[in-house]
């Protein structure tokens, strides 16, 4: 039989807040959160460009000028997020603790601010040759390896990539890990740093971003938002956090991956589907048990109405009853770290008993036709719920969480 | 010849948090605080500033240098600078 396996530590960073008590504030407030804005990290041209920033974030009030000279921004959300969701396991690492601790951290893009300050300087500046710590830092495993040399964790250490489902896939292989009784620990997540000129300017030639602010599931929506930020979960064997009495926020329950072998952009329903039949196949639960999930939403009109027509697929007759929101109205779409945030918000939602609303929701989409939880939070007790991830190139990821029962 | 102490001094505070002007010259990097890694990028850093070229360490050695030390880094940038000029 294999391992329990238990939420312990939480710590995000993101334009919705730099800790997981602002960002908790963030989720449920019935104001205008404000936290889409137009982009201040580089000037735009004519058109409006607007992203969620991590607004007010001052580097040397977490690090040295020394250690910031070898961390890449997304690598110092990373740490961030990580040191918090550990102080809040209230975990220490011991020789032995540290062999059977892994660190599984995921990105989407990884260095984004290093490779463009190296390009400016090689191909606008004259330069002959970039920093000496320019790949060291740009490397999209960089986080992994801070977090490991920061904490002494000798277990099993890497990033995972697959676009907007990084982070799933660092919780959902970390999961597995834990089950199989190959680690006792877990240090997961997913960080992401991208809103640079470069970046930013390739992503609108894509022709998926906002000019206004992100709407998911809403008839008038305009696109995606591009977030900044990190996201990091401690997972623990039931039976290792229980030995050392830690409080135990949540469960996971289910993992469901997929991919859709179809298109590099465009999702597909059944790829999604088979994500969160998947999830509920490996949790035993059944699918009237499930009521709320926290949708990848990004606010593009493909997702949006794909994702809705996989839910009904899946679900059937309970589809309606379940409740459905996206947070990344409120804190964008944070790409490599999305799923480790959502996982968090989740989380917060089930410990809270309130629902995260999707903000700036304001027309109804008829092809969107699910019970979103929309504007304003909605106070309710969750027992299960699910957190969506579906990346470009259609890697799939569904998390199922559960309130955690002790063990009778 | 020129005041090469004072921009050594300011590219090697980047990369310590000792105060650099009450040390010895001659106390070798490791005991304050500048360790192999941070000495690949000061070396970098002393390349762009002075537009000269540090050798390799074999050549270094070789040629009767080190650098392990301030007194080092002033030695050898002195060196280096007369040479191109």
């Amino acid at each position: 039989m294999s391992n329990r396996v238990v939420v312990t530590g939480l710590g995000c960073i993101s334009a919705a807040g730099h800790n997981v008590k602002a960002f908790t504030e963030t989720l449920f407030s019935h104001n205008d959160v404000n936290t889409i804005a137009p982009v201040s990290a580089f000037k735009t041209t004519n058109r409006p460009h607007i992203a969620a920033e991590v607004k007010n974030y001052d580097p040397a009030l977490f690090f040295t000028a020394v250690q910031l000279k070898q961390l890449d921004r997304f690598a110092q959300f990373a740490l961030i997020s990580a040191q918090e969701a550990i102080d809040d396991a209230q975990i220490t690492f011991s020789n032995d603790l540290s062999h059977r601790t892994c660190v599984i951290h995921g990105t989407s893009i990884g260095g984004q601010e290093t490779i463009e300050n190296a390009y400016q300087q090689l191909f606008s500046e004259g330069k002959r040759r970039t920093h000496p710590f320019t790949i060291p830092k740009l490397l999209p495993s960089s986080a992994t390896s801070q977090i490991s040399m920061k904490y002494g964790i000798k277990g099993p250490a890497f990033s995972t990539s697959s676009a907007c489902s990084s982070s799933g896939h660092a919780i959902a292989i970390a999961t597995m890990m834990l089950r199989c009784n190959m680690v006792d620990v877990a240090i997961v997540g997913g960080a992401e740093a991208c809103i640079t000129e470069g970046n930013f300017m390739a992503w609108d030639g894509l022709r998926v971003l906002s000019t206004d602010t992100c709407r998911p599931f809403c008839a008038n929506r305009s696109g995606l938002v591009i977030g900044e930020g990190g996201g990091t979960l401690v997972l623990e064997t039931q039976a290792h956090a229980q030995k050392r009495h830690a409080r135990i926020y949540a469960e996971i329950s289910g993992i469901g991956m997929s991919s859709d072998a179809h298109n590099l952009v465009q999702p597909l329903a059944e790829g999604a589907e088979m994500a969160m039949a998947a999830a509920l196949a490996d949790s035993k639960l059944n699918a009237a048990q499930i009521q709320y999930i926290n949708a990848h939403g990004s606010g593009t009109l493909q997702n949006d109405r794909t994702e809705t027509q996989a839910i009904h697929q899946v679900f059937r007759e309970h589809a309606k009853q379940l409740k459905v929101s996206s947070t990344k109205s409120i804190h964008g779409h944070v790409l490599g770290a999305g799923a480790a945030i959502e996982s968090i918000a989740t989380i917060i939602a089930m410990t809270k008993k309130m629902l995260p609303p999707t903000k700036n929701y304001q027309k109804t989409d008829k092809y969107c036709d699910l019970n979103n939880v929309v504007n304003h939070p909605s106070p309710q007790n969750i027992r299960h719920a699910m957190s969506n991830s579906f990346a470009f190139g259609g890697l799939n990821v569904s998390l199922l969480l559960s309130q955690y029962n002790e063990p009778t | 010849m020129k005041n090469i102490e004072q921009p050594i001094l300011k590219i090697l505070a980047e990369y310590t948090n000792e105060n650099l002007a009450i040390h010895s010259i001659t106390l070798p990097f490791e005991e304050i605080g500048i360790d192999s890694l941070s000495l690949v990028e000061i070396i970098f850093d002393l390349e762009e500033h002075f537009d000269i070229a540090i050798p390799g360490e074999s050549e270094i050695a070789a040629r009767g240098f080190s650098l392990r030390c301030l007194a080092d880094v002033y030695q050898l940038v002195n060196t280096l600078i007369a040479e191109k000029e």
